[in-house]
């Protein structure tokens, strides 16, 4: 045949099996499209935050110190290489004249304001304006939405009035307070009005700097001060970027998963169009058609439906992120940029096309086992999936691409691999599961009940068939239960995250001297609520065991954060009592002279830190050495006061210091701390509700995206497992047509389609459960660091669920001789 | 002798692409207990048509079908299937044999739904009968044209029914499998008093029957 009639002959068989074919592809191409999507999401965020990390963090570099500024003197030397803005930033207050208020971070500004970026502001004179006028503010929208406050309206921040002249739209250099920062901006004159020294106003300086020349370097010297902190624009987002890595890397498992199931979904389908074409393909053979001709047809047809799929699903996820970018995904805080990539579209194109060739190869081969004598005979027999050791190392050379290019496209290359290492346990576990099946049934002589025995007989006459059944639902289930304990975890954690014995308020910065007007502040406002105070101070670790920290301790150590920067450290009498002593003595005898620790257990761990260790701090300039007498076990997130490091009390009361407290009062709905406020201007507070409301806010919108997503894949899972089902029974129909003839009652026909499925699923939702157990106790407590537990009534939902689906897909992929004209149907095929 | 079935005024049309096709007209006719009776015509005729109708697996437009008393259009889907269990063998020309049964176990299958005992002997045997011992444990792919037409009458007889419908048994076999094959049919419904209707072209066939049915364009053609 010449290649254009063989083309004339490839688009006329196209055009013939154009709706069975989009019926095998219509999986793959809902799989593609969460795929596309996925990546066009994760490109886009990543992509945004590359180039605009050094609007984000104000310029080429940023030196940070707390409490003080850098001096004059060496601040002339840097000017000299660099053009630079100080920001002062510090946690404080806003009161207005109706006596709400608002916890704010407030940036204090200078000429030089942003070095680079924009500043969004209403109106759009108004930051001009900040720069000249004396007491003047420019407050965020949340602020103004919560306090209601008007331009032109006067607030005080600690006793001083400021006036708003406008409202921030938006900030660049938004990568210290990307989530919760309700912002504010005042000028230097206005910042010179407030005493901020306390602990609780969380001062820091900042000196964000662009090169003036490309060699512009930092002078020695700042390398060796410990005081000062250095950021470039590659680490100004780590929590942003930590965050959206989490969201990116649940994305792209759920996105693998879906394309790997829908491969198993592909497989069946095409298995299934396969056998019923067996007759066309055999006539085929017998007019001259070779089987490797056949084969090119049929590849050639599915790829190009496959090509046109994925440019389809491609454009569509253009349409779907842009769609949920104005939608779902502002809270994100970043502005997309939606646009055709032709690199984008090639790796999605190159992952389908490989997953394509992974699932389809062994179906398509077995158009080998096709023979003309079918004809002769007028018999059809099953088609087998038979894997030579040929086709076993092209598929696992094409699996082993598709892993490695997937892994290394990802953000968490390790973890992607542990999921697709789980995956492929999972699919060999429920491989040799089927073929211990077919083993068991094998053995299974004498048996009575008539349709005992024809279900084992079925089920051993379709061997390929039921381990493509067996596989299919065995990894859909496993996606089902696990995406449903994950979610329900997920879930838990956000709802137990406040708890209930925690406090309303922290209160910070109170001073000794205001300690008993706060006490009885607080009492005023409510007699009966709980109020524990403890004192405070800061102070950086300088030394463990006479050795620089930075050199014992990695920056991936998960708890560097212990000698990164300033510590607040307290001190107590007895133990807390929601921090027990696991390991050491208490102080037995406190001494004047001596300064002993009690640590964080898990601190300790981390930094491999013994009783007995010695830790030096920096305390206001003096360097004090104390001993780890003990380690203690504390839960950050009961959300009670927790430090990592306690002082014995008798040596840290000489220290000067401050005091924090909590409170919990009777209810918080009716407090009203405008007097407080009034009488004690210098303290900050932080309501924890409200911080955890915009923590929730921003968690909830992370977990719709990725539920909705979640669906979709669980979708997948259904439409696959059905059709997984319907291959069966549509396969079956010639069979239990004879049965109905032969006066096989139908009630009867159904109940061996059930006894037979159920053979199989039994073990399959016991198995998948167990794997979908593991596999979300290792995601949940490595991966997220949070508790795991056993969702009951989710697992049963879903197994009804999947229990429904089943029954309603095999009663309609069998309605066909559970009608009515059976013999009408055997008649016309 | 003692009525099976009474066709009485049978009708059947259908409806394709809007055009009303009338299939059979005005049908009447009887067959008794242990009567050979056999229906010829030409193709197109309706002769399969009325086969089905008379195995329950089709209503009437028009007409009743008598069998045994029961009326056809009378009983449910389910009390037609429990009489084509018990009492009607069907044999069909492209025979319909379960693909994944063995010879011996399409045989069987009738007899185990019929909650017969001994099935597998019996079935064994009634395959030895008719020489095809050898082949029980075969596949149908595995067995020849007039192989597999006897394994279907085998199937057909072997939970001894009250009549044995057979549509063109002999139609894709050679000279001499048609001997074997209708010889078989023969002798069995006359060797255990069943009736046999028989749906044929071969007119040597049709002689061989106790009365012959002339179906023309629908209708009986005396």
């Amino acid at each position: 045949m010449s290649f254009s009639k063989y083309f004339q002959f490839l688009i006329k068989e196209l055009n013939k099996n154009k709706s069975k074919i989009a019926k095998v592809f219509f999986t793959i191409f809902i799989s593609l499209l969460i795929f596309s999507s996925v990546t066009i999401l994760k490109n886009s965020i990543e992509n945004e935050i590359k180039d605009n990390s050094r609007v984000f963090l104000g310029g080429d570099l940023e030196l940070s110190t707390k409490s003080n500024a850098l001096n004059d003197q060496f601040l002339d030397e840097l000017k000299d290489r660099f053009f630079m803005t100080e920001v002062v930033e510090f946690t404080s207050i806003i009161k207005t004249a109706n006596e709400q208020n608002k916890t704010t971070r407030i940036k204090v500004i200078d000429n030089f304001y942003p070095l680079i970026g924009n500043v969004k502001v209403e109106p759009s004179n108004s930051l001009r304006l900040l720069k000249t006028k004396p007491n003047s503010i420019l407050i965020g929208k949340t602020t103004k939405n919560y306090l209601d406050l008007k331009i032109g309206e006067k607030i005080k921040i600690q006793n001083t009035l400021f006036e708003v002249i406008g409202v921030i739209e938006s900030l660049p250099d938004i990568g210290g307070v990307f989530f919760f920062g309700d912002q504010a901006l005042i000028n230097k004159s206005g910042f010179k009005n407030l005493k901020i020294n306390n602990l609780g106003s969380f001062l820091s300086f900042k000196y964000k700097m662009i090169k003036k020349e490309d060699n512009s370097k930092l002078p020695k010297k700042i390398y060796e001060s410990k005081k000062v902190t250095i950021k470039y624009p590659d680490n100004v987002n780590q929590n942003l970027k930590r965050t959206i890595e989490n969201f990116i890397f649940f994305l792209s498992i759920i996105a693998a998963s879906a394309i790997l199931i829908s491969g198993i979904g592909l497989k069946n389908s095409l298995y299934s169009f396969l056998s019923n074409n067996q007759f066309n393909i055999a006539i085929y053979k017998s007019l001259g058609l070779g089987s490797k001709k056949i084969k090119t047809l049929y590849y050639i047809q599915t790829l190009i439906v496959l090509v046109f799929c994925s440019l389809i699903a491609y454009i569509l996820s253009l349409l779907i992120i842009f769609f949920l970018d104005y939608r779902f995904l502002n809270f994100l805080n970043i502005d997309l940029k939606i646009k055709f990539k032709i690199v984008e579209y090639l790796i999605i194109q190159f992952f389908s096309i490989i997953v394509f060739f992974i699932f389809a190869k062994p179906v398509v081969d077995s158009i080998d086992q096709i023979k003309v004598s079918n004809l002769f005979r007028n018999s059809s027999s099953n088609l087998n999936l038979t894997y030579t050791r040929k086709s076993i190392l092209e598929i696992s050379t094409l699996l082993i691409i598709f892993v490695f290019f997937f892994c290394i496209i990802n953000v968490k290359p390790q973890q992607t691999a542990v999921f697709f290492f789980f995956f492929l346990v999972i699919s060999f576990f429920y491989y040799f599961l089927s073929k211990f099946y077919i083993l068991i049934l094998n053995k299974i002589r004498n048996i009575k009940s008539l349709l005992f025995k024809m279900g084992v007989k079925n089920l051993k006459a379709y061997p390929s068939l039921n381990s493509m059944m067996i596989v299919t639902m065995g990894l859909g289930l496993t996606t089902l239960f696990f995406l449903g304990i994950f979610s329900a975890n997920i879930n838990k954690e956000l709802n137990t995250s406040i708890s209930r014995n925690a406090p309303h308020y922290f209160f910070l910065g109170i001073q000794k001297s205001e300690l008993k007007l706060f006490t009885d502040q607080i009492h005023e406002i409510d007699n009966k609520s709980k109020q524990i105070v403890v004192p405070m101070i800061s102070a950086r670790i300088e030394a463990i065991n006479n050795k620089n920290p930075r050199e014992l301790v990695d920056e991936k150590n998960k708890s560097f954060w212990f000698i990164n920067g300033e510590r607040r450290i307290s001190w107590s009498k007895e133990p807390p009592s929601n921090n027990p002593v696991i390991k050491g003595r208490w102080w037995d005898k406190d001494e004047k002279n001596k300064l002993k620790l009690s640590l964080d257990y898990k601190v300790a761990n981390d930094l491999n830190l013994k009783i007995g260790d010695s830790i030096t701090f920096n305390i206001f300039g003096n360097l004090v050495s104390g001993i780890i007498t003990n380690f203690r076990k504390v839960d950050y997130r009961d959300l009670n006061i927790n430090f990592a490091i306690l002082f014995n009390p008798k040596y840290a009361s000489k220290i000067p210091h401050e005091f924090m407290s909590t409170v919990k009062f009777e209810n918080e709905e009716l407090v009203n701390l405008s007097n407080l406020l009034r009488k004690l201007p210098a303290i900050t507070y932080i309501k924890l509700s409200e911080y955890f409301n915009k923590t929730r806010t921003f968690l909830n919108s992370l977990f719709i995206v990725s539920i909705l997503i979640s669906a979709m894949v669980i979708l997948i899972g259904l439409i696959v497992i059905s059709n997984a089902i319907s291959v069966i029974g549509n396969l079956k129909v010639y069979q239990n047509l004879v049965f109905r003839i032969l006066g096989f009652e139908k009630i009867n026909i159904f109940k061996l389609i059930i006894f037979e499925t159920l053979i199989l699923f039994v073990p399959i939702i016991f198995s998948s459960l167990i794997f979908s157990v593991i596999f979300s106790y290792f995601f949940v407590t490595n991966f997220f660091n949070i508790d795991w537990y056993f969702p009951v009534l989710i697992t049963l939902i879903i197994s009804s669920l999947f229990l429904l689906v089943f029954l309603v897909t095999l009663l309609i992929s069998n309605r066909k001789f559970l009608n009515f004209n059976t013999y009408y149907l055997l008649r016309n095929g | 002798m003692k009525k099976l079935f009474k066709l009485d005024n049978i009708n059947l049309n259908y409806n394709l692409n809007g055009n009303d096709i009338s299939v059979l007209k005005n049908i009447n006719f009887e067959i008794k207990k242990n009567e050979r009776v056999a229906l010829i015509g030409e193709s197109g005729s309706g002769k399969t048509s009325l086969l089905m109708l008379m195995s329950g697996l089709e209503n009437p437009s028009k007409g009743s079908i008598i069998f045994e008393n029961q009326d056809f259009s009378k009983i449910s889907e389910e009390q037609k299937t429990a009489i084509r269990k018990k009492k009607i063998g069907l044999v069909f020309q492209q025979f319909y044999l379960i693909p994944n049964y063995t010879a011996l176990e399409n045989v069987m299958f009738p007899m185990q739904i019929n909650k017969i005992k001994n099935e597998k002997d019996k079935a064994a045997s009634i395959l030895s009968d008719i020489g095809l011992d050898h082949r029980k444990n075969n596949l149908p792919s595995e067995l020849s044209g007039g192989e597999q037409q006897r394994v279907a009458i085998a199937r057909a007889i072997s939970f001894n029914p009250e009549i044995i419908l057979a549509d063109e048994p002999t139609g894709n076999l050679d000279r001499k499998n048609t001997e074997i094959v209708s010889n078989l049919l023969l002798n069995y419904s006359k060797k255990n008093k069943i009736s046999l209707f028989l749906v044929t072209h071969n007119i040597d066939l049709a002689k061989k029957c106790d009365r012959v049915i002339n179906l023309f364009d629908g209708q009986i053609k005396n």
